[in-house]
């Protein structure tokens, strides 16, 4: 989609001049909001969380929107925008899976001052139950912490993740040494791999795969964090 | 009596409805032309000295309007920046 634009001009002489231009349109969002809020998509749901500050989302497609974020300064996560496969109305067992594995890719400002973190954020046992586990495989770091310490190390893919995991055993998180901007994540394998460590219950289910990004902190200033790439591979 | 060669610049490359447009330009006029000025002076020694000054002489030109020519709405010209600001229509 295109829109003319024309410029009529005249120099000293009276000569005129008149330039048309053409301006490329993009396709216009199928969801914008500044509020929290989300819109089903298919089989995800796009999510414009955040808890204080100010964020407006828009959405072309799952794998294809932006948020515009102010924070001020500060340490703790203040939002986390995402895009989530939902399994619900029953959770699926994770033993029911034979492949699970996602894409993703995410542009965020590496500005000084400015902390986030890029990553899935996986929902086990459900999200506010008595045995849930949330689990945090974290692609991209920019100043951003987790919770509790490093306990191990693993590496998938060829990527190398320090393992953190929370005092009260509900939260375990994979932050990559590497930045990871985009690729594919093999999130059945570790899973497996924290049920061999006996940190997830065999009979674990999963209610939420997210993908989005944890803000902290913008400087004050609007920045733009826009997800290019996202899908859920399952069987 | 050349017609200047105008030419328009975007600030993005591509965008929605809606969204904020800049548009630039530069204009290039055969009618610009140079003048010499000519500082003459002598020291105290009785030395002359002659130093020519290239001044380059541009033809005025004036924006005097850029609009979307489907709707008829006008972007603000800023005259003096060679600028125009306005929004991309909707549909």
């Amino acid at each position: 989609m295109t829109e003319l634009l024309r410029l009529e001009g005249v120099d000293s002489q009276g000569n005129p001049v008149i330039r048309d231009i053409t301006v490329q349109l993009g396709v216009p969002p199928v969801f914008t909001t500044s509020t929290v809020s989300g819109i089903q998509l298919g089989k995800y749901y796009v999510r414009n969380y955040f808890a204080s500050g100010a964020q407006t989302m828009s959405v072309h497609a799952p794998d294809n929107w932006y948020v515009d974020a102010k924070q001020p300064n500060g340490t703790a996560v203040r939002a986390y925008p995402n895009v989530q496969r939902n399994y619900t109305n029953p959770m699926r067992p994770v033993k029911d899976f034979t492949v699970l594995t996602s894409r993703f890719a995410m542009t965020a400002p590496r500005t000084p001052g400015v902390i986030w973190n890029v990553g899935y954020d996986v929902w086990l046992n459900g999200i506010s139950t008595p045995n849930y586990i949330e689990l945090m495989i974290w692609t991209e770091n920019h100043g951003q912490r987790p919770k509790g310490s490093i306990v191990d190390t693993a590496t998938f893919d060829g990527f190398v993740y320090d393992v953190w995991r929370g005092a009260d055993n509900h939260y375990i998180a994979f932050v990559s040494r590497t930045q990871q901007p985009s690729g594919s994540m093999p999130l059945l394998d570790i899973i497996h791999w924290c049920q061999a460590k006996g940190w997830v219950n065999p009979d674990a289910t999963i209610r939420q795969i997210g993908y989005g990004v944890e803000i902290v902190d913008t400087n004050d200033t609007v920045a733009r964090f826009s997800v290019t790439d996202f899908s859920v591979t399952e069987s | 009596m050349a017609t200047p060669v105008v030419t328009p610049k975007l600030d993005q490359a591509s965008y929605e409805p809606g969204d904020p447009i800049t548009v630039s330009w530069t204009v290039v006029d055969a009618d610009n032309s140079t003048e010499t000025l000519r500082l003459e002076g002598t020291d105290s020694q009785g030395n002359a000295v002659v130093v020519n000054v290239t001044v380059n002489r541009l033809d005025p030109f004036t924006m005097n309007r850029v609009w979307w020519p489907r709707t008829g709405a006008n972007l603000a010209i800023n005259q003096a920046t060679r600028t125009a600001t306005g929004t991309v229509p909707t549909a």
